[in-house]
């Protein structure tokens, strides 16, 4: 399942009402209104205007960090206008006046943005590194729905553990449009940046601490000029990468048997794995499917993402099927194999551009196809999708698919390849 | 003095309209009734031209001061006198007159499908016969074979009926239609060639399944194009045959023709416009052979190749890259 971003315009309006009804259960009045006094003056509402019709393109908050007069928000608040002529930023104080904004520092992968606001700012939050104890009430502020300036109560659980990056597990409504706003505690300490939320209250904070390094280069951006956005997050991604995928398929994961093969599954503890079986007493075959994606992944665009690492396993078993009949069935299932998580169509990638192979590794031969497509506006990344079927079984067969998404050519290659080391027949 | 020519005479249409030996005394040649050679042609005089053997013995011919004059149809210039020789021509209002040997080579006789020859040999009631039995055998085996439930008997009939009943539509009107042309009615036989063909069609898919799975990087879909088109032209060619006196390379010249534009036509119509996420399904299917009977690659092999797609998707990406000269 894909979390949603609360930034976008395009909010469930369920979810809304969902999150409306829980926050009216909660008490403590007095404090709310208190760090509401406080420190509403220290936020912002960020929107994206598309520049020929005036249009808003999405919208979020943010929040002071710095006597210069920058803004904290997410990277997918603004990523509309990043490297875009045709949208610019606008910021709007608590009074609702709006200025202009410009970008200085992206993180994507940590999903922030720093934006300039050229107006010196007299007060702003202090950002640290702050050590605070499970169950902590913490303050969402926030425009959801831009329905205007509002505070959430939540309560903080922890970082979350099987995840890519570092995320504050956060139990709190959080609803569109309260992207990039401060969550903090009563005494008015930043605890995580607003980002995501899976509905019923479960939500996602940025830890603070990310935010550090991306001020200092806002600062160096500031006065040294800006970066080619597009190259620094390329640059980004492809680093990152080679961080998290190096581990994967390496030989020592765990492997599922099935059948009469052995396949790989849950590569890294932050892959999510889940199974199904289709055994009908009366059909002439069964089929057991294995899926393993990872939770979580980098928001480029509306329409691409990075970091995706899904694979599907389907393993067919004759139950009296002739070996024709019994291929008939396994040449379906190979062409039309669902991917765990489907790459999106957009105009930002090419095409796709696909090789087909009979590969023998040891005694086993595999049907392979590994199709490439890539990114148009950020260099050198891929996504690549490897679709194989064992061969050579008379009554069985596997067809397993590996999705990556913003990959590098380098890590898309290396990784099909370890990950068809991992299919083996389970009896030698 | 020669052998006997034989005069012939061709509309405006390149018709023959006239032939005749000529006689070696002479002859007349008009639209008038006492000539010897009569031709209803308003353009020529009542006595065109004349025909008369020369001192030597030898025919020799003479404009007979006609109004429309006598024309070399080849370089069209007007002539008013010559000696009557194999492979003359002579235009004459719109028609032509030509003066044949009577030893000049002609085309070899048309291959009649009802002289036992070619499409004819299903003629026979038991060969026809035969021929729909394989039809209706090779669907249902077909269809046992892509089917992955349980099948009845019936259901594996029905594929084969279905085949047997739209050849019989399809040979229904053929059938007629040579009645018309050649005046026969063969029913039987343009059902089992229906049917073969139909047949020929399921068999040539299967074929290049196996071709396509044991050699998964042959540009399997073109070859089967070409196939098929080879076979359509094939079956024009014979249709061509039944309603028209073409001979053999026109036949062939007309239904190439006539192939090439449809796959020009269809291979535009059929252009994929962008949609290339289609590209991720793969097209071929796989079969059960044993391993060590599968023409294979290893895997340092299969990824060498896999570098080829970088190359051209960067260069996609790239249109500084793609403006480049090759």
């Amino acid at each position: 399942m894909r979390r949603r971003r609360v930034g976008s315009l395009a909010a469930g309006l369920l979810l809304a009402t969902a999150a409306a009804a829980a926050a009216q259960g909660t008490g403590q009045d007095d404090v709310s209104a208190a760090v509401f006094r406080r420190f509403a003056e220290l936020t912002a509402k960020i929107q994206v205007v598309e520049g020929g019709s005036g249009a808003k393109a999405s919208l979020g908050s943010a929040f002071l960090v710095s006597a210069e007069g920058y803004l904290l928000t997410n990277y997918h608040v603004v990523a509309e206008a990043v490297d875009d002529e045709r949208y610019r930023i606008e910021w709007l104080d608590p009074t609702g006046r709006s200025a202009p904004a410009r970008i200085l520092a992206v993180d994507v992968v940590r999903d922030l943005a720093v934006v300039a606001t050229d107006r010196p700012a007299t007060r702003h939050f202090a950002l640290g590194r702050p050590t605070v104890a499970k169950g902590t009430r913490l303050y969402s502020l926030g425009h959801p729905e831009d329905l205007g300036l509002s505070i959430v109560e939540g309560v903080f659980n922890g970082q979350l553990e099987h995840t890519l990056y570092p995320k504050i597990h956060y139990t709190g409504p959080l609803n569109s449009g309260m992207s990039g706003g401060p969550a903090l505690t009563a005494q008015g300490t930043v605890v995580g940046v607003n980002v995501a939320t899976a509905g019923n209250s479960l939500s996602f904070l940025v830890p603070i601490e990310a935010a550090l390094p991306l001020l200092d280069q806002a600062r160096t951006a500031d006065s040294a000029g800006l970066p080619d956005f597009n190259a620094e997050i390329g640059r980004q991604i492809l680093a990152n990468q080679d961080t998290y995928l190096a581990t994967l398929f390496q030989g020592n994961d765990s492997s599922i048997v099935i059948g009469p093969f052995r396949l790989p599954t849950q590569p890294a503890p932050f892959f999510r794995c889940w199974a199904d079986a289709d055994r009908n007493p009366d059909a002439l075959y069964e089929s057991v499917d294995h899926q393993c994606s990872t939770d979580d992944y980098i928001f480029l665009s509306g329409s691409q993402s990075s970091g995706i690492v899904s694979m599907s396993h389907r393993v067919l078993s004759s139950r009296g099927l002739s070996p024709l009949r019994f291929y008939s069935l396994y040449s379906t299932n190979f062409r039309g194999a669902a991917a765990a998580f489907d790459l999106e169509s957009s105009s930002d990638v090419t095409g796709y551009q696909c090789r087909d192979g009979n590969v023998r590794r040891g005694p086993m031969v595999i049907r392979t196809r590994f199709c490439l497509r890539r990114y148009t506006n950020y260099d050198g990344l891929y996504d690549a999708d490897l679709k194989a079927a064992v061969l050579g079984a008379r009554d069985a067969g596997v067809v397993t698919r590996l999705t990556l998404s913003g990959v590098s050519f380098e890590n898309a290659e290396r990784l099909a390849r370890k990950y068809l080391e991992q299919i083996q027949w389970a009896r030698p | 003095m020669g052998p006997t020519l034989i005069l012939e005479v061709t509309d405006h249409r390149g018709r023959v309209r006239f032939r005749g030996r000529l006689n070696p005394l002479g002859a007349s040649i008009g639209r008038g009734y006492g000539n010897d050679v009569i031709l209803d042609d308003p353009y020529l005089d009542p006595v065109h031209l004349r025909i008369a053997p020369g001192p030597d013995g030898e025919l020799a011919w003479r404009d007979a001061g006609s109004a429309n004059g006598t024309w070399d149809p080849r370089h069209q210039r007007r002539l008013t006198g010559g000696a009557v020789v194999p492979g003359l021509e002579l235009k004459v209002g719109r028609s032509v007159i030509r003066f044949v040997a009577p030893d000049q080579a002609v085309a070899p006789a048309l291959r009649d499908p009802a002289g036992g020859h070619g499409a004819a040999v299903l003629l026979d009631a038991r060969r026809a016969g035969a021929a729909l039995a394989a039809a209706m055998a090779i669907a249902g085996a077909a269809a046992y074979f892509t089917s992955t439930e349980p099948t009845s008997a019936a259901e594996l009939a029905k594929p084969g009926l279905a085949t047997l009943l739209l050849a019989g539509l399809w040979a229904t009107g053929w059938a007629f239609t040579n009645r018309i042309v050649a005046q026969r009615f063969r029913f039987l036989a343009h059902w089992a060639w229906t049917a073969l063909v139909a047949t020929a069609f399921l068999v040539i898919g299967l074929g290049f399944e196996w071709l396509g799975f044991l050699w998964p990087g042959l540009e399997i879909q073109a070859l089967e194009g070409m196939a098929w088109a080879l076979l359509g032209t094939w079956l024009l060619v014979g249709h061509f045959q039944l309603i028209t006196e073409w001979p053999a390379q026109r036949r062939w010249v007309v239904a190439g023709a006539v192939t090439v534009t449809l796959t020009v036509v269809i291979g535009v119509l059929g252009r994929d416009n962008g949609n290339r996420e289609s590209l991720l399904d793969p097209t071929g299917s796989l079969k059960p052979l044993a391993s060590r009977f599968v023409p294979t690659t290893s895997m340092d092999g299969f990824f060498t190749e896999t570098a080829e797609l970088k190359r051209t998707l960067d260069e996609e990406a790239d249109p500084a890259g793609e403006a480049e000269p090759e």
